[in-house]
């Protein structure tokens, strides 16, 4: 079992490597999870899935630090480039449709919202 | 001494992630969301990846978080002041994420062994590079990016100005 929290304590004070930024995005996308799960506001759902994409982000730019060959290519920053540019259309239309939603509902409460309950 | 900035910005993103999923003030939410932006800007540009640091800055903490706060306003004023912005059945909440994290941090842990960053040429890191691969390599994605981005903005128009119609009295005249 090579998992204690005392080999994560001693590791603490190695030089970073790929395994503490996967470790970090891993909570952090964690935390993203748990917001998504538990937010009633849907702006606050939209919040907690920017987290989760940006756990995604550090993975990918992680990856491609330690990766085989940070000199042959870029696929990894290529990669967040084009996360980073999904993200920012989908908080754009998200935004959109909650407003829209809002104007109709008057609200924004995501388990208030149940149009398409039968 | 790298080490101490990376745990600083991941320590720093960490809090205030939490902040922005447990606060039960959404402005606060908002606020929190902007430090966690920059503290993993900060992170990028310790992975010596600039380029994606700078656009982590300037989508993200600068496009991102200004159109959360207008649409916490608009919200917030057309409901007459406080936003519920409570959590809900934690619980199982919790759970899920208990068993994500005692799923994924070992895996991750155990899978890769302490590398060593390998050093980085500052031509390979740079921006002149990364868009050298962009247009080369990547022509499609990246037209198909900038199509989505238009579609995107058309649509978030679209929708706004559909429900603005929709919600005026309903007249007879169609």
């Amino acid at each position: 079992m090579g998992f204690m929290l005392g080999d994560i304590l001693e590791s603490l004070g190695q030089p970073v490597g790929l395994r503490h930024c996967l470790v970090f995005a891993a909570l952090l996308f964690a935390v993203g999870l748990y917001g998504v799960l538990t937010r009633r506001n849907a702006i606050g759902i939209l919040m907690a899935l920017e987290l989760m994409l940006n756990a995604v982000n550090a993975n990918l730019v992680a990856f491609w630090r330690y990766g085989p060959g940070p000199r042959e290519a870029l696929n990894g920053q290529v990669f967040a480039v084009f996360v980073i540019t999904m993200a920012a259309a989908e908080a754009a239309v998200g935004l959109a449709i909650i407003l829209a939603l809002f104007r109709l509902r008057r609200t924004v409460n995501a388990d208030e919202v149940n149009l398409l309950k039968g | 001494m790298g080490s101490v900035v990376f745990y600083f910005f991941a320590f720093a993103a960490l809090a205030c992630a939490v902040i922005v999923v447990t606060s039960r003030h959404i402005v606060r939410s908002v606020a929190a969301l902007f430090v966690c932006m920059a503290a993993m800007a900060g992170i990028y540009f310790f992975l010596s990846a600039p380029f994606i640091g700078a656009m982590q800055l300037m989508i993200y903490a600068g496009g991102i978080t200004v159109l959360l706060i207008f649409a916490v306003m608009l919200v917030r004023r057309a409901a007459g002041g406080q936003v519920e912005h409570a959590s809900r059945n934690p619980g199982g909440a919790i759970v899920v994420v208990i068993g994500f994290v005692g799923w994924m941090a070992p895996a991750a842990w155990m899978a890769f062994g302490p590398r060593q960053m390998p050093p980085v040429e500052p031509r390979v890191a740079g921006v002149e590079s990364l868009a050298d691969d962009l247009i080369r390599h990547y022509v499609p994605a990246f037209e198909i990016a900038s199509v989505l981005l238009l579609v995107a903005m058309i649509g978030a128009v679209v929708l706004t100005l559909r429900a603005k119609q929709r919600e005026g009295p309903p007249t007879d005249d169609e």
